[in-house]
């Protein structure tokens, strides 16, 4: 007689924080059902309170150490509500320049660091070899120019904010700098090498899935709404806009003010996994499951803002019709093309002649007793919402954090590639990656949504329903 | 990016660790006195991050020699010391948040075909805690391994580097 038996991975790799996934298999060695489990805590929204609120860019941007600048960006977005101003527009022009450094450095490692090896070297390559170590390996070339163009966007950041992580930049009511002439013309004799590497890996991604195209409508294949920042002609916009939710067909079930967020989105907790699951409150939990980041937005898009983008945008709905925008591994497309996006961007601004204005800021007295503060972060939609007292300390904190919205999402892609790929109860180290694989298209930052830090492994582990470890698999 | 410009470096020179960890600030401590005491030799190259990390291979690959300062928790007899390394290329680090400099060196080899000699300044630390300041006796220890340093540079740097020559 068969038993059941759970497979849990733990650690999963190349994702940026930690996690752990539970596959639980029938008596039939069939998968029956995966979790994927988020086991640390960290505590911002509560150890905030009582700061005062001018601290939160500082303090809410080390949730992080690749997405810093989102969270600093959202918390002085919650801050200038509180101030009740509106910032100078030199001011909002660095800021979003500042998002733009973070969107290209955040992409760049994501591809070409986390994502490549299993691209370029495949799902079944020994362990040792299938990550970026063994992508400097066999495509040395290639590795430098994705190096060199996360390093670019680095140099936005370091430019701007004197850092290029953690940098101190963004500030209630506008920024801390201005940006110089000289560093004005430094980065713009980058762009020309960093559009070339951002080709390359446009088309290197868009071989791939052409090449492997059964493979990609079967992995993580599923329909659901979409949603993100646009604005006013429908293309996403990374700093500011209205918050779109699409449905699978990219029809339109709901625009809002990102403000008014608690009356659209909910937040579940399951007693297994510390990462809540934001739901869109009209359909209720978890029918209102929904999707964000780099997917999301080319799916809620009705263009994008910038030429190079949006031609690749419609080689993008060429590839993806019929129904397949869902296939989760178009996010590694997707997020390219958004990299492309930001930097056609960051090189319009750095070519606007305002930008090394001097007017960057408003100062002035809390005026409001709440903040919202919402921008597009690398990963998806980042909510940062802030209430203060008469002083100004922060009484109350609400972090919806990208990742989390993509959490019931990334649970329902781990089921469906196990579903897919294990059977008999019979596992590898590849198909194993497969599952992986699935979490890893979200580019999940961890340690942010659950506001979470620690040194936790993740791992997998394939459980008999008594209990007993079938197999293991650690990254050590 | 701009295209890199290949300078010859005699002698790079990269610290690591957090100025904001106490001890762990040794190597841009040690960086800082460097920087200054060398600073007429337009041919030592200096760089202070936090950790090794793949991007900063391109800036090392043309070096002749490079020197790695780094703090650690071993107890060393003298409180520092100088070792050569080799580049690592059987057993990489799995994830880029361990990359070592005997990895880094394995990048180059890898990318450019050869790398450069290299060693490792380690200077013991005490105190790995929250803070600016190193601790009285790391800085102590640091100021003695500087001025070996300095004093070795002054007497070399202008001739080759000979085989078997240490540092």
């Amino acid at each position: 007689m068969t038993t059941t038996r759970k497979i849990t991975l733990n650690p999963i790799s190349r994702l940026e924080g930690h996690g752990k996934v539970t596959i639980h298999l029938d008596a039939t060695g069939e998968v029956q059902e995966a979790r994927f489990h988020i086991t640390q805590f960290r505590g911002y929204e509560r150890f905030c309170e009582g700061r005062p609120f001018e601290e939160m860019p500082i303090i809410t941007q080390r949730i992080c150490g690749i997405c810093p600048v989102s969270h600093q960006l959202a918390a002085a977005k919650a801050c200038d509500a509180i101030l009740g101003v509106e910032i100078p527009p030199a001011a909002e022009a660095l800021r979003v320049l500042e998002h733009m450094g973070q969107f290209i450095q955040s992409h760049a490692l994501h591809f070409f660091y986390l994502a490549s090896p299993d691209l370029l070297l495949g799902w079944d390559a020994d362990p040792a070899e299938r990550n970026v170590v063994g992508v400097i390996g066999k495509y040395p070339e290639l590795a430098m120019k994705g190096i060199r163009m996360r390093k670019f966007g680095q140099e936005i950041i370091g430019a701007l904010g004197g850092k290029k992580i953690h940098p101190a930049f963004a500030v209630a009511g506008g920024v801390a700098h201005a940006l110089s002439e000289p560093d004005r013309d430094r980065l713009l004799e980058g762009f020309p090498e960093a559009y070339a590497t951002c080709q390359t890996g446009i088309e290197l991604i868009r071989n791939w899935l052409q090449h492997h195209w059964e493979e990609v409508k079967r992995f993580a294949n599923f329909a659901s709404p979409y949603a993100g920042l646009v604005d006013s002609n429908g293309c996403p916009d990374m700093y500011d806009g209205k918050f779109r939710i699409t449905a699978h067909d990219r029809k339109i079930i709901k625009e809002f003010d990102p403000a008014d967020y608690l009356n659209f989105i909910g937040e579940h907790v399951e007693p297994w996994s510390y990462l809540k699951f934001p739901f869109y409150k009209p359909r209720g939990y978890p029918e209102g499951c929904y999707r964000v980041g780099p997917l999301g937005r080319l799916n809620i898009a009705d263009g994008l803002s910038t030429p190079m983008a949006d031609r690749e945008l419609t080689q993008f709905r060429q590839l993806s019709k019929n129904g397949l925008n869902g296939c989760t591994l178009l996010f590694h497309y997707a997020r390219l093309i958004e990299a492309l996006n930001c930097l056609e961007r960051a090189e319009q601004l750095l070519k606007d002649n305002g930008i090394c204005s001097r007017d960057i800021r408003y100062t002035g007295k809390p005026v409001n007793a709440e903040g919202v503060g919402v921008v597009e972060a690398p990963r998806g939609t980042l909510i940062h919402h802030y209430g203060v007292d008469e002083y100004g300390a922060i009484r109350k904190v609400n972090l919806i954090v990208a990742t989390g919205h993509n959490n019931m999402a990334m649970n329902r892609s781990v089921q469906l590639v196990a579903q897919e790929y294990i059977h008999n109860g019979q596992v590898n180290e590849g198909l194993l990656n497969r599952v992986e694989g699935a979490i890893r298209c979200y580019d999940p930052c961890l340690s942010c949504s659950t506001h979470a830090f620690g040194q936790m492994l993740l791992g997998i582990h394939i459980y008999r329903a008594d209990g007993e470890i079938l197999a293991e698999i650690r990254r050590e | 990016m701009t295209l890199p410009v290949e300078t010859a470096w005699d002698l790079y020179i990269v610290g690591f660790g957090n100025p904001q960890r106490r001890d762990d600030g040794i190597g841009s401590y040690i960086i800082r006195q460097l920087k200054s005491a060398l600073k007429a030799n337009d041919r030592i190259g200096f760089l202070s991050v936090r950790h090794p990390e793949p991007s900063i291979a391109e800036a090392l690959h043309s070096a002749d020699r490079i020197l790695f300062v780094d703090a650690t928790i071993k107890a060393l007899t003298h409180g520092w010391q100088l070792n050569r390394i080799q580049p690592e290329l059987e057993m990489l680090p799995y994830t880029t948040h361990h990359f070592t400099p005997m990895a880094i060196l394995g990048m180059i080899k890898i990318i450019y075909g050869q790398s450069p000699p290299a060693w490792v300044l380690a200077v013991e630390g005490c105190d790995f805690g929250f803070g600016h300041q190193l601790t009285a006796t790391a800085q102590k220890r640091a100021g003695s391994a500087t001025l070996a340093i300095i004093g070795w540079a002054r007497a070399n740097l202008q001739t080759p580097l000979m085989s078997g020559q240490p540092f």
